[in-house]
């Protein structure tokens, strides 16, 4: 009956212009960072390009981006009263779980895909288009971050996994952001709180000097040192926390709330 | 008088119950050890010590209150309350407030009994030292082996100290158990309160062993009267932490039974982070006098100048109150409904009352922000001079017109802009993702006119050389664009009369 759901969300998502908008999410950010960073930084190497495409807006707006993926379409259905007669058809743990593995998956694609292609673009293509311009390093040091010691895999391990993380993160954002519309059931606030966390986290980690922590940095490590691999699993981990909490706490609560 | 005959049997009794013999017997172990090691180091430095030594010694070791007392406490505690919480007892006091004082009163005994066993053992342990005679020579000596040597600085008499030192353990154990009451009381569950005291007990220990010794967060500072005195360098440190945290856990048990609205703590918790912003927002080291600080504060960014932690402040101190007028304004937009159109007779009247009550709180909470930077600034020594140091060419004047007059232009305009978002859309969750994206034009290269009206506000342009009337200018043309527009959205929408 799960499988059956959510192969029924899948078909009433995939619209024409649902497909645009997740288009628009994951192709309009990293455009116009690539319009604006091409001349004017000094680059050594491929990956410098991929780093500095990563940075700015889609750090900043990473967990709005997730939320605009899924979750903000489950609002309406609790506003214009759909959940009620969803109950006659289906147990609403079924539903609300089908939602959540849906807003799971495509999120996590998203996520993915915001990073996988500019590394694909920064990586493969664009040294046959030769837009920007290496200079070599006579002697500077280059500014590693963290992830790179992922590269003794080779290239594209390295771009894999790194967009495998971003992949994860950006699901459990997104599940945050729909697990709380479903508890609170006001769209605002609910939609609203991974981005303050967020913003509150990266906040509370740089006043208080613990940069290698902030939820920001571990995922988009471009503005930071490189730090130890096991650094990014601190924010994860606390995150995973907040999402299992509130994934309880949904549980005792849905069916008294609903009787 | 039977009953009060009948009081001193029962704590006769207790007195005399094989656990306190068992608590005597493990104190003496650990005095006889104790002892040993103090004429130790007595015969070392050369210097007679006396009774008061052994006696600081064995009512204030740190590793026999950490890992013995302490835990006893905790142990006394939680039993109390367990055999208590009972509905006959309950009836019978009334009310969970007094009910929360019962049981300290109990622990309080308990504690005393324990004192008195524990002070009786320390005179048997101290028999054959040199008789009491003030500070001993061993406890002048400039060093800090023994408690009493740190106590010798700050207190005149041992007696004293030692009785300081007991009421301190007390009021702290007091806390704990009021702490542990309370969570019991709300929760009415076992397992949060034991899990609480074992946690407790827990960071106390680890705090000792990993903390450095002058981290304020060591809980043996506020347990323990020589190690808080070295911690504050004077006595009423510790005392002072403590009954503040007394006067707290007060004031919230008696509103124990009062059916208090579920606090929303959201106001709290922004003040917090206004507080935490201005005061990460100050750079010690670059300017001198109060107003440069100021200037720092509220730095924000510019095309030139941008520090991302510049911008997370900036996000905090001014999205930060536009994201409660959000919250607001889902409220009013909610509850909207014709009845509210009728009273208001249009809908642009509706508004307009909305925007002015809301404007009136904004220039509030510029003032109310000025204040407190000025009085944060106040706690660190900065000197007064009416003058900006790092750059001379900018006027006290110039600061306070960009701070208020540019500030609540742009302030407005972002309410403008999250009201007009928020109307069109129905769904004031885009005004959010409205507002993120604007503040990105604070990114350097993104504004490089000065005419996108994100961040103008920002202290950094009275650094660059723009002119901060053509910002005014800015953000006023800005703000009547929005209204009229605003006023034509409403038109259009045909519920103007």
């Amino acid at each position: 009956m799960l499988g059956h759901q959510v192969k029924v969300e899948f078909v009433r998502v995939f619209t024409w212009r649902q497909c645009i908008v997740w288009a628009a999410l994951v192709l309009v950010l990293p455009v116009i960072q690539f319009m604006i960073i091409k001349d004017g930084y000094v680059y050594y190497r491929q990956l410098d390009l991929f780093l500095r495409l990563n940075s700015n807006f889609v750090p900043l707006l990473f967990p709005i981006i997730m939320v605009l993926v899924y979750s903000i379409s489950f609002p309406s259905e609790q506003k214009n009263y759909f959940i009620p007669y969803v109950r006659i058809r289906i147990p609403l743990t079924t539903y609300f779980l089908s939602k959540l593995i849906v807003n799971a998956i495509l999120s996590f694609l998203i996520a993915f895909l915001i990073v996988f292609v500019p590394f694909v673009f920064s990586m493969y293509i664009e040294p046959y288009l030769g837009i920007v311009r290496f200079y070599p390093t006579n002697g500077n040091p280059i500014p590693y971050t963290t992830f790179e010691q992922l590269l003794v895999l080779g290239t594209l391990p390295y771009g894999v996994l790194y967009s495998l993380w971003v992949g994860l993160n950006g699901m459990m954002y997104a599940t945050m952001g729909l697990l709380l519309v479903m508890i609170l059931e006001k769209p605002f606030i609910a939609l609203s709180i991974p981005f303050v966390y967020y913003l509150l986290g990266n906040f509370i980690t740089q006043v208080l000097g613990y940069d290698q922590f902030s939820p920001t940095f571990t995922i988009f490590p471009f503005s930071i040192s490189q730090q130890p691999l096991w650094t990014v699993f601190v924010p994860f981990l606390f995150l995973c926390f907040v999402v299992m909490v509130l994934m309880f706490y949904l549980k005792e609560r849905l069916h008294k709330h609903h009787d | 008088m039977t009953r009060v005959v009948n009081k001193w049997k029962d704590f006769v009794d207790e007195l005399l119950a094989f656990k306190w013999i068992l608590f005597g017997v493990v104190i003496y172990i650990y005095g006889l050890s104790a002892k040993e090691h103090m004429y130790v180091a007595s015969s070392q430095t050369k210097l007679l010590l006396n009774k008061w030594d052994l006696l600081h010694k064995f009512f204030g070791d740190i590793y026999l209150i950490l890992y013995f007392i302490l835990p006893v406490f905790l142990y006394r505690s939680i039993s109390i309350m367990m055999s208590d919480f009972d509905y006959a007892v309950l009836i019978r006091l009334g009310s969970y407030r007094s009910w929360v004082y019962a049981t300290l009163v109990r622990l309080i005994q308990s504690a005393s009994i324990s004192i008195i066993v524990w002070g009786a053992v320390s005179l048997v342990l101290s028999i054959g030292a040199p008789s009491f005679a003030g500070w001993s020579p061993f406890s002048r000596l400039n060093a800090s082996l023994s408690e009493t040597q740190i106590l010798q600085k700050f207190i005149n008499s041992p007696i004293l100290a030692l009785v300081l030192h007991l009421a301190l353990l007390v009021f702290s154990v007091s806390c704990i158990h009021l702490v542990l009451a309370i969570l019991y009381v709300k929760w009415k569950n076992k397992g949060i309160v034991v899990f609480v005291a074992v946690f407790i007990w827990v960071y106390g220990v680890v705090s000792f062993k990993l903390l450095s010794p002058h981290s304020l967060f060591n809980l043996c500072h506020y347990l323990i009267l020589h190690s808080g005195a070295a911690q504050f360098s004077n006595i009423w440190g510790s005392f002072a932490m403590v009954i503040g945290w007394m006067i707290l856990l007060i004031w919230i048990v008696n509103r124990l039974d009062l059916n208090v609205k579920r606090y929303n703590g959201k106001y709290t918790a922004f003040i917090v982070l206004v507080v935490l912003a201005l005061w990460s927002g100050m750079r010690e080291n670059v300017g001198q006098t109060v107003w440069d600080q100021f200037l720092f504060m509220f730095i924000g960014g510019s095309r030139q100048a941008f520090y991302f932690k510049s911008f997370l402040c900036y996000w905090v101190l001014y999205f930060g109150v536009i994201y409660l007028v959000q919250l607001h304004l889902q409220t009013e937009l909610s509850e909207m409904g014709y009845y509210k159109l009728v009273r208001y007779q249009s809908i642009s009247r509706w508004f307009w009352a909305w925007y002015h009550k809301t404007m009136l709180y904004i220039g509030l909470y510029l003032f109310a922000l000025a204040l407190l930077a000025l009085f944060i600034l106040s706690l660190k020594r900065f000197s007064f001079d009416f003058h900006v140091s790092i750059d001379r060419s900018v006027t006290l004047l110039d600061m306070f017109y960009h701070f208020f007059v540019n500030g609540y232009l742009q302030v407005s305009f972002y309410v403008l802009f999250v009201f007009l978002i928020s109307w069109l859309s129905k769904e004031t969750f885009y005004s959010f993702v409205g507002l993120a994206i604007l503040s990105f034009f604070m990114f350097p290269g993104l504004n490089n006119w000065g005419i996108i009206p994100s961040g103008l506000n920002s202290m950094a342009y009275l650094l660059t050389n723009d002119s901060i009337y053509r910002i005014t200018i800015v953000l006023f043309l800005w703000n009547v664009f929005s209204i009229v527009f605003l006023l034509y959205v409403f038109s259009k929408q045909d519920l103007d009369f």
